[in-house]
């Protein structure tokens, strides 16, 4: 697929070191396709080093935060998005990054649309799954650290990931 | 550094039983500290250098015999670590480097890299403290003198869930470093989870600064991980997500954050709730997104909602189906009924 091919020069192209020829051929695409236009802003938001800066302290009282759940999930059944439009707008994900000022989701979101193979981009394994669970226990005040650790970096070798 | 900022934050609390902590020279040797403030020291980083040297096993679920891993670690304060987990033949199977900043868990049979951030209980949105007030809200934390472990005497402490829950976990704490020297978890049915154990510990021994220090070696694949993130509700809304969370939760779990991951240009939400000591995590793919679950996810469950699969792996109960065009996958050390009550109040 084009799109595909044209993507894995982004990141060459955002840095200046892509060839005369090339740039021109992905600047002709880029003109044509905003899926790779968006796509470059993600790369060029990575390279210009969005870093995570600390969360606002924010002390939910264990009431407060059930009665939050409880009207979040009242309101998601009237803001549910039709199948098939699921996912987070570029520009909105863009808004939400400016507005408060902090992008760590979006610095991840750019290294991992980088480090994973195309293949991988769209698809959600049981592995990443289970990495993501493990990953977020070991945040928990009685982790077995050892154990959380051992196992994850045993199981991140079934995933996959192309060169980076 | 926040590290050092959790250590700064913990050792300004008042610690009621930071002097019955130490039981040496204590007037009645034998009366345990209070199990809280053991609990509490347990969780602070060390303060002093050590290397040690580790068996952790982790049960599959549907075999008789857990796999056993050893490891060394080495450490240095305040955030240094290298863990050497050592295959069957006594070879490096993988090496985990924490050198301050970043994380970096090498196979050097594959030749490849992961680099990230250690997971960092000071970004969440529940810090330390009040995760630590959750634990206390929801287990029961008992003490009572425990066996040695790697020739050390220790207190052992039991957690049991206040909901009339099997221990859910145990924990062997060197009586005068603190120090976790074995840790057992039990899942909902009663068996044995992760296991760790110290097997030889060498506490105060300075470690070589070098060790903590690693650069991928030429040839080999880097590959980037995720970063930990720790984003609440009203975030997600914010960038356009309509969030899909259950109402209702076994006792004493709340919703603690989620974090996106990026899936080609859509994503997919990691809701996480807390309970103090385990973790509930829901993810809600929107339909592009392929699920690739694998045959393991091969048991039907019945849901109101249609039909659910479920399986069991190490890390906890699975279970996934689809709703409204969604697809859910729920993951969490519970049983098949307490996922099954969780997804039919996913509104
Ligand atoms: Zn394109």
């Amino acid at each position: 697929m084009e799109c595909d091919r044209m993507r894995e020069s982004l990141e060459s192209y955002a840095a200046g070191r892509l060839p005369g020829a090339e740039a021109s051929r992905l600047e002709a695409h880029l003109r044509q396709c905003p899926d790779c236009s968006r796509e470059l802003q993600w790369v060029r938001v990575l390279k210009a080093g969005v870093r995570k800066a600390p969360r606002p302290a924010m002390p939910p009282d264990l009431r407060a935060e059930l009665l939050r759940l409880a009207r979040a999930a009242s309101l998601s059944r009237s803001g549910e998005r039709p199948p098939g439009k699921g996912g987070v707008p570029w520009h909105a994900a863009w808004r939400w990054a400016a507005g408060f000022g902090f992008a760590s989701a979006f610095a991840a979101a750019a290294i991992l649309v980088i480090g994973r193979s195309p293949a991988a981009e769209e698809t959600l394994s049981l592995d990443e799954v289970l990495e993501a669970h493990s990953s977020y226990e070991m945040t928990m005040p009685a982790a077995d650290r050892e154990s959380l650790i051992t196992n994850l970096s045993l199981r991140l070798s079934q995933e996959g990931g192309r060169h980076d | 550094m926040t590290k050092t900022l959790v250590l700064a934050l913990l050792a300004a609390l008042p610690l009621s039983g930071k002097e019955n902590a130490r039981p040496s020279g204590a007037a009645r040797p034998s009366a345990p500290p209070e199990a809280l403030a053991v609990l509490r020291r347990s969780l602070e980083p060390p303060q002093q250098p050590y290397s040690a040297e580790l068996a952790v096993a982790r049960p599959e679920p549907g075999q008789g015999q857990a796999a056993s891993r050893r490891l060394t670690v080495r450490f240095s304060p305040p955030n240094l670590y290298r863990r050497e987990i050592l295959g069957p033949a006594g070879a490096t199977a993988r090496l985990i480097v924490e050198d301050g900043r970043t994380e970096w868990i090498y196979d050097p049979e594959r030749r490849k890299v992961w680099k990230g951030e250690p997971a960092d209980p000071f970004f969440k949105r529940f810090g330390p403290e009040e995760e630590f007030d959750r634990l206390n809200e929801n287990y029961d934390v008992a003490i009572a003198s425990g066996e040695p472990v790697a020739g050390r005497s220790t207190w052992l402490l039991t957690l049991r869930s206040r909901s009339g829950g099997i221990p859910a976990r145990r924990l062997w704490v060197d009586r005068r470093s603190f120090l976790l020297l074995r840790a057992e978890a039990r899942r909902s049915d009663g068996t044995l989870g992760d296991a760790m154990r110290m097997t030889r510990l060498r506490l105060g021994a300075a470690q070589d600064q070098a060790l903590f220090r690693f650069s991928p070696p030429a040839g080999s694949t880097v590959v980037a991980r995720a970063e930990p993130d720790y984003l609440a509700l009203d975030e997600a809304k914010a960038a356009g997500f309509a969030p899909r969370l259950p109402t209702w939760l076994p006792s004493g779990y709340v919703f603690e954050s989620l974090s996106i991951i990026p899936k080609g240009r859509r994503s997919v939400v990691h809701y996480r709730f807390s309970d103090g000591l385990s973790v509930l995590s829901l993810f809600q793919c929107p339909p592009r997104v392929r699920l690739d679950l694998g045959a393991r996810l091969n048991r039907r469950v019945k849901l109101s909602s249609g039909r659910g699969y479920a399986t069991r792996t190490a890390e906890g109960s699975v279970l996934s189906w689809n709703s409204g065009g969604w697809r859910f996958v729920l993951v969490g050390p519970a049983s098949d009924e307490t996922l099954r009550r969780v997804a039919e109040s996913v509104r």
